[in-house]
């Protein structure tokens, strides 16, 4: 009888039929012949040692893969149709955040209906993991007091979890607005701060003849004016709770500033007129607390920035020099203003704080610098500068030490206005013949244009968050 | 080393074989110093190891997705996880050292979950990963 069994460590093969003694010798010569190559292996194990610390650093993939689910109807019939355009709509705030884009259906590889919120069946992650997707969006959609309101979850498919969960309304004709929304909410669940397509942009256009303020959603829909009399209008600028849209008025001898209430609180007509009377407004910008203006009139001829408090018409004077002062921006905290001077012969960005003091320059750069910008994060100033006859925009950080171009166009870029979350950038541009409106990225990627009516866009300013 | 080349490109063979910056040359912020100690491991790998580096970093990156609201913030987050013989994860990875951006972080698990599994390693056991928004 044989039988055959394992020598201890699994090396060699020993026969049971030779007994314990033949055993022992058959081992040991399996064990020395196969010596040399147990050795290397040790070796090449103790030459491994653990794995080192692995650095990653960003890939191509700049933006998150979302699939958006048909809402499912709750309670009193929505409309399948209407259900149909709120993904639309949703899916269309997506695409304009850039970052969290909505997955293409085709792509899909499982059901586009949304179960229900409550539903206890396990989401099916694996499935939408190997459609490509980063998230689901789901969500019900229901009539709610003469509004529709959209319960929706955000799902994480790497780890099967919810990332948010949350309800929003809307009107209840008004899709569009209430799919941005919903939209704005899953990218902020995904990057820690919400989108802007529910937002809203001002800016001044001619298309009727008189340039006129008009407003428009983010994405460029909507477009519609918020002024009508038959005088010139300029330099648009949202109160910082957006009940109001400043603007500078040629109405009279000299320009003059006026309001467009978006709130029964807020009067709509002329404000700061018996400041400073006779003296030219060419532009005001609300402060963050909506308190103060920094006001460009003009003394002697020679721009100068004032601070005023709108509802005492008390007033400081901020800059005194021969040379113009313009363009004021504020800083986020509300400490220090950026502001264009030609002090040196040619317009350049300089700082000061609220009170005129700690005046120092920041570009030395280019030969004329002009309409500066300051992001809400703080961390950049967005300006125009002239290149062979035409502009282009840059970022400068605070300090001055980072400085580069974001827009480059041979037929110039101007005016850059930051979006609300510091992502995005407004900017008028000839590229088509007329000035239109454009958005980009704030490092200059994905750009896009606004507008697309006859006459001239020009001096956009994008409104605050309203929600 | 012409085989590593000939499978990973000599570019990113160059990359990988060449020594990092000194560690006495770092910042003293938290996120620099985690940077010394990677660069010191950085230049002791076998060519085993090396291979199955690269190739980790691009199953990683292609993966990972960074919306241009993260870059230039020079946010740096420490993961620990542990990897089985076939390269699935076991369990989650950890969070070791925070960027102080909790979206930040919970991208870095997100993009190891979804790249999960990554290439067999040379030895399965524990992995420390540094995911940086730029490189230094």
């Amino acid at each position: 009888l044989i039988s055959i069994g394992r020598c201890s460590k699994g090396i060699g093969w020993r026969f049971l039929s030779l007994g314990s003694i033949g055993t022992v010798w058959l081992c040991a010569i399996a064990i020395a012949a196969s010596w040399p190559g147990l050795l290397r292996a040790q070796s090449l194990e103790n030459e491994q040692g653990p794995l080192p610390t692995l650095e990653i650093t960003p890939g191509q993939v700049k933006a998150f893969r979302t699939a958006v689910l048909r809402f499912r109807q709750v309670g009193q019939p929505v409309g399948e149709e209407r259900v149909d355009r709120l993904r639309e709509a949703i899916e269309h705030g997506l695409a304009f955040s850039s970052i969290v884009l909505p997955l293409e259906h085709d792509a899909y590889l499982a059901s586009d209906e949304s179960p229900p919120l409550d539903s206890q069946a396990p989401f099916d992650c694996d499935a939408w993991k190997q459609s490509g997707a980063d998230a689901v969006l789901q969500g019900e959609v229901r009539r709610d007091a003469g509004r529709l309101r959209a319960d929706l979850r955000v799902w994480d498919v790497a780890r099967c979890r919810a990332l948010k969960t949350g309800s929003v309304a809307g009107d209840r004709d008004d899709l569009g607005e209430l799919g941005r929304i919903v939209a704005d909410e899953t990218v902020g669940s995904l990057t820690g701060t919400p989108g802007v397509s529910a937002t809203e942009i001002a800016f001044v256009s001619d298309r009727t003849g008189t340039r006129q303020i008009y407003v428009m959603e983010a994405d460029g829909s909507d477009q519609r004016p918020t002024t009508r009399s038959p005088y010139l209008k300029l330099a648009p600028e949202w109160m910082p709770d957006g009940r109001a849209i400043l603007y500078v008025i040629y109405d009279g001898l000299q320009p003059a500033f006026s309001l467009t209430s978006r709130s029964s609180e807020i009067r709509p007509g002329p404000i700061l007129r018996n400041l400073m009377k006779d003296r030219p407004r060419y532009r005001g910008r609300f402060d963050p607390t909506g308190e103060w203006l920094a006001m460009v009139t003009s003394v002697d001829g020679a721009a100068e920035i004032f601070l005023v408090k709108r509802k005492t018409n008390e007033a400081r004077r901020l800059t005194n020099d021969p040379g113009i002062d313009v363009t004021p921006s504020w800083s986020p905290d509300g400490r220090e203003i950026v502001f264009v001077s030609d002090r040196t012969g040619s317009p350049q960005l300089y700082l000061m704080n609220r009170e005129g003091g700690d005046l120092r320059r920041l570009t030395y750069t280019g030969s004329y610098n002009a309409a500066p910008a300051w992001s809400p994060d703080g961390r950049w100033i967005a300006y125009e500068t002239r290149v062979r006859g035409q502009f282009d925009i840059w970022l400068t950080d605070p300090s001055g030490q980072i400085n580069f171009p974001i827009a480059q166009h041979a037929r110039s870029d101007e005016g850059p206005s930051w979006s609300p979350d510091s992502r995005k950038i407004v900017f008028s541009s000839r590229r088509r013949g007329r000035y239109d409106l454009y958005v980009m990225d704030w490092n200059g990627d994905n750009v896009q244009r606004l507008t697309s009516d006859a006459g001239d866009n020009i001096q956009p300013a994008w409104g605050p968050r309203l929600r | 080393m012409a085989a590593l080349d000939q499978e990973l490109g000599p570019d990113e063979t160059k990359e990988l074989l060449t020594p990092r910056p000194d560690p006495s040359d770092a910042q003293t912020s938290s996120a620099e110093a985690e940077s010394a100690e990677t660069a010191s491991a950085g230049v002791k790998v076998s060519p085993e190891q090396a291979a199955w580096i690269l190739k980790t970093r691009r199953r990683i990156a292609s993966m990972w997705v960074v919306p241009s609201n993260f870059r230039g913030r020079q946010l740096a987050t420490t993961l620990e996880l542990r990897l089985a013989a076939n390269g699935a994860l076991i369990g989650e990875p950890r969070v070791m050292i925070s960027s102080g951006d909790p979206y930040w972080d919970d991208n870095t698990v997100r993009a190891m979950m979804m790249a999960d599994p990554l290439p067999p390693p040379p030895r399965a056991g524990p992995v420390t990963f540094v995911f940086r928004s730029e490189d230094h």
